[in-house]
């Protein structure tokens, strides 16, 4: 249980992937004018994650480390994350055509986003998740389980961010600040306020 | 030579990969609290870049268009793993600085970018020149704000001592994210200065060719 | 489509160039990773170069047989430094905060070398993992050399909290992570003690175990001695502590048919005077049948349900039980303390 809160915590607030680790930017800067695409993203990009997990994770514990061509893990992961995404824009098309307007148009975009790639190398590297194991040892429930909350983590700053795009609509910004210079500097804001949750102690 | 010097200068300047189109960031956000790391990351790309741009262009004719995407990726994905085993072998210290983001070159937009827009459409000299020129841009861009973050978040400037007083902050992402916004608004200020100034001379002088017609 | 059409089709195309980049990208890298593998002896000999500052050569020493767990600490690996005839030790130091610390010590051996070993201090101590931390990262590097600098070789070095207690060691350094500390000090006290094993073929043995001895639980055999004379045996008793009371040191004077005749506390491991005046003192005349009706005579602490009947005053339980265990160690031990001669080395 103790190291259950500790993943969440840690994937949600403490280790947040845009805040603290800056992974995935390109969509956080990109999709986040409005609060309902940033929401049909951050679902998009947290499905893709826990699917990529959960294949990367047992191919490369279980086929390439044994057979040691773990080396070549980049190319496989993203071919992994690529094939994928394919399938799933396939999937949601052909069973829920509303689903697919909505969330369906944010796939493409994903097999180049780094919180997937990202997470999918943050599993199989065993010094950084021992720090949120708590001496549990590391398999793929854990595994699984942080990529969901790391997607979910994504999400709701996908959502803060964008919330405060919206009012900042309504602001006139001189020339040279509109667009991404506004938009970085709210979200270091954003990413002062979740520096206090380093002083979680788990 | 008029077309180099073009490719060169929209890499670097009017074209610039970080500051005008904003791709990479996430490298960008995560290496700019320390110049090591940041210009270590910066010529990793130039390398990676280039010859990407290079063998992307050479095979052009050979890849069909409905594959282009995932032989591009296939072709990237080597370029970094074998950077990366040469780093872990050579240069261990960088290695390690960089951490997650040396595998993360593969879905750095940058090199996909230069791919799919310029590499397969243009020759090899020209996508071997248009590769180190956005990578240098990428390189400028990053030491520059990693000196920044790193002077103030750390009071050292390439890891040696220069003063006493820091404001811890400029080396967390919150520093990241403020001191890349506020270097992209300063940027694109001088550029429009810059091109202002250009158009105001171009009229001028037409102004005046019509003028000498006139009296002539 | 036939199959003619399919091997004409863009399609076929399309699968053919992209396996064959694949393949080719596949078979380079592998060529590449064969030239370019960082092998676990290279990884291990940077590891050595970081805590040493340069790459030196070394030997590993295997460990089959060897003395590696001591009360404190287990050695996990050692090496010999060929260079100059230093060791290497990775040692795990139990007793940390919420676990145990694995930390890489150096030890600095005398400059005559292997004609004449001698251990002549630590050099580095640099840690290697320490799951369940939280406040490890207090400890700086110059914590830990200062540490380093207090060791040597014969007495017991103690950098944090003392064993199973609060109260701090004889040579406290405050980082504000003092039981973090106490785990690092038992890796520094394992690493000598493991290389005077190795080099110097002194096996430090415990005297009072290998003798017979009972009731050992909450006696520091380290810092525990007697003298006997005429039937009466001396002993000078350092407890372990016992949480939040630290350790107790007494000396205690036992005469004929192993009865009390001189119980004195000189000093008191008591975390308050409130309490140090709680401590039951009054033990001249008991005898080990007494001992073992308060403590419970499997030495487990009943002692709560037992105080009462015996005059003993609660209050400051923990203390007592200290005092009480010395007691029962000093009376229970009696005729084979007279029949064995303490040839321990603790003076």
């Amino acid at each position: 249980m103790g190291t259950f809160i500790a993943i969440v915590l840690a994937a949600v607030l403490t280790n947040n992937f845009i805040t603290v680790k800056t992974y995935g930017i390109c969509p956080f800067l990109g999709v986040s004018k409005k609060t309902s695409s940033a929401l049909g993203m951050g679902v998009a990009v947290t499905v893709v994650m826990v699917l990529a997990t959960l294949v990367t994770y047992p191919v490369y514990e279980y086929v390439m480390k044994p057979l040691k061509f773990d080396f070549l893990e980049i190319i496989f992961f993203i071919f992994i994350i690529a094939a994928l995404v394919q399938m799933l824009e396939k999937i949601i098309q052909k069973l829920s055509p509303s689903l697919y307007n909505t969330m369906g148009i944010y796939l493409p975009l994903i097999t180049t986003n780094c919180a997937v790639l990202g997470v999918a190398e943050l599993v199989i590297n065993d010094g950084t998740m021992e720090q949120f194991l708590s001496g549990a040892s590391m398999n793929i429930g854990w595994a699984v389980l942080y990529s969901f909350f790391a997607g979910l983590g994504f999400t709701l700053v996908m959502i803060i961010m964008s919330g405060m795009r919206e009012r900042l609509n309504y602001y006139k910004t001189p020339k040279a600040l509109a667009g991404f210079p506004t938009a970085m500097v709210t979200a270091s804001f954003i990413c002062m306020a979740f520096m206090v949750f380093t002083y979680i102690q788990i | 030579m008029n077309k180099y010097k073009k490719i060169t200068l929209d890499g670097l300047i009017f074209q610039n990969p970080t500051f005008m189109l904003v791709l990479g960031t996430c490298p960008t956000l995560g290496l700019i609290s320390s110049a090591t790391s940041a210009a270590g990351m910066g010529l990793t790309v130039v390398v990676i870049l280039t010859l990407s741009n290079i063998i992307i262009s050479a095979l052009k004719k050979l890849i069909p268009n409905e594959v282009r995407i995932p032989c591009y990726i296939v072709v990237i994905a080597t370029l970094v793993t074998f950077a990366r085993m040469l780093l872990e072998k050579f240069v261990p210290d960088l290695y390690e600085s960089l951490g997650g983001f040396l595998a993360l070159i593969v879905v750095n937009c940058i090199i996909l970018g230069r791919a799919e827009a310029f590499a397969n459409k243009h020759t090899v000299l020209e996508s071997a020149v248009d590769g180190i020129a956005n990578g240098l841009g990428f390189t400028c861009a990053l030491t520059i704000m990693g000196i920044i973050c790193e002077f103030i978040g750390n009071g050292s400037v390439f890891g040696l001592h220069v003063m006493d007083f820091k404001i811890g902050m400029f080396a967390t992402p919150a520093g990241s994210f403020l001191v890349y916004g506020i270097s992209i608004a300063v940027f694109v200020y001088v550029i429009n200065l810059f091109e202002r100034a250009k158009r105001v001379k171009v009229n001028r002088l037409a102004r005046e060719n019509l003028l000498d017609k006139e009296v002539a | 489509m036939t199959a003619k059409q399919f091997f004409k089709s863009t399609a076929f195309k399309c699968i053919v160039t992209l396996f064959s980049i694949l393949l080719v990208c596949g078979v380079f890298l592998t060529i590449m990773y064969g030239f370019l593998e960082v092998t676990d002896e290279e990884k291990f000999a940077r590891a050595v170069q970081k805590i040493y500052g340069k790459s030196v050569k070394t030997e590993e020493i295997k460990l089959d047989g060897l003395k590696t767990s001591f009360d404190y600490s287990s050695v996990d690996e050692a090496y010999k430094v060929l260079d100059d005839g230093n060791y290497l030790v990775k040692v795990t130091g139990k007793e940390g905060f919420g676990g145990s610390v694995t930390c890489w010590v150096v030890v600095i051996m005398g400059e005559d070398g292997d004609s004449n070993p001698s251990i002549d201090g630590i050099m580095k101590i640099v840690i290697d993992s320490a799951p369940g931390e939280s406040y490890i990262s207090k400890i700086s590097q110059g914590a830990l050399d200062s540490l380093a600098s207090k060791a040597e070789y014969g007495k017991e070095l103690e950098g944090g909290y003392k064993h199973g207690s609060q109260q701090k060691g004889d040579d406290y350094i405050s980082t504000g992570a003092s039981y973090s500390m106490r785990a690092i000090s038992n890796c520094v006290n394992g690493a000598m003690e493991f290389v005077a094993g190795y080099a110097l073929g002194i096996v430090n043995a415990d005297f009072f175990a290998d003798n017979g001895f009972e009731y050992l639980e909450m006696i520091n055999n380290k810092k525990t001695s007697y003298t006997t004379s005429d039937n009466v045996v001396t002993y000078s008793i350092e407890t372990t502590g016992n949480s939040p009371a630290g350790a107790f040191t007494i000396t205690v004077k036992v005469g004929e048919d192993g009865v009390i005749t001189e119980y004195t506390i000189t000093e008191d491991g008591s975390t308050a005077t409130d309490y140090s005046d709680k401590v039951f003192k009054d033990y001249v005349g008991k005898n080990a049948d007494w001992f073992k009706s308060v403590i419970g005579a499997d030495g487990t602490d009943n002692s709560n349900a037992n105080y009462g009947g015996n005059g003993i005053q609660t209050g400051a339980t923990r203390s007592n039980y200290l005092c009480l265990y010395a007691g029962l160690f000093a009376t229970a031990n009696y005729q084979k303390a007279l029949e064995t001669p303490y040839t321990g080395g603790n003076a």
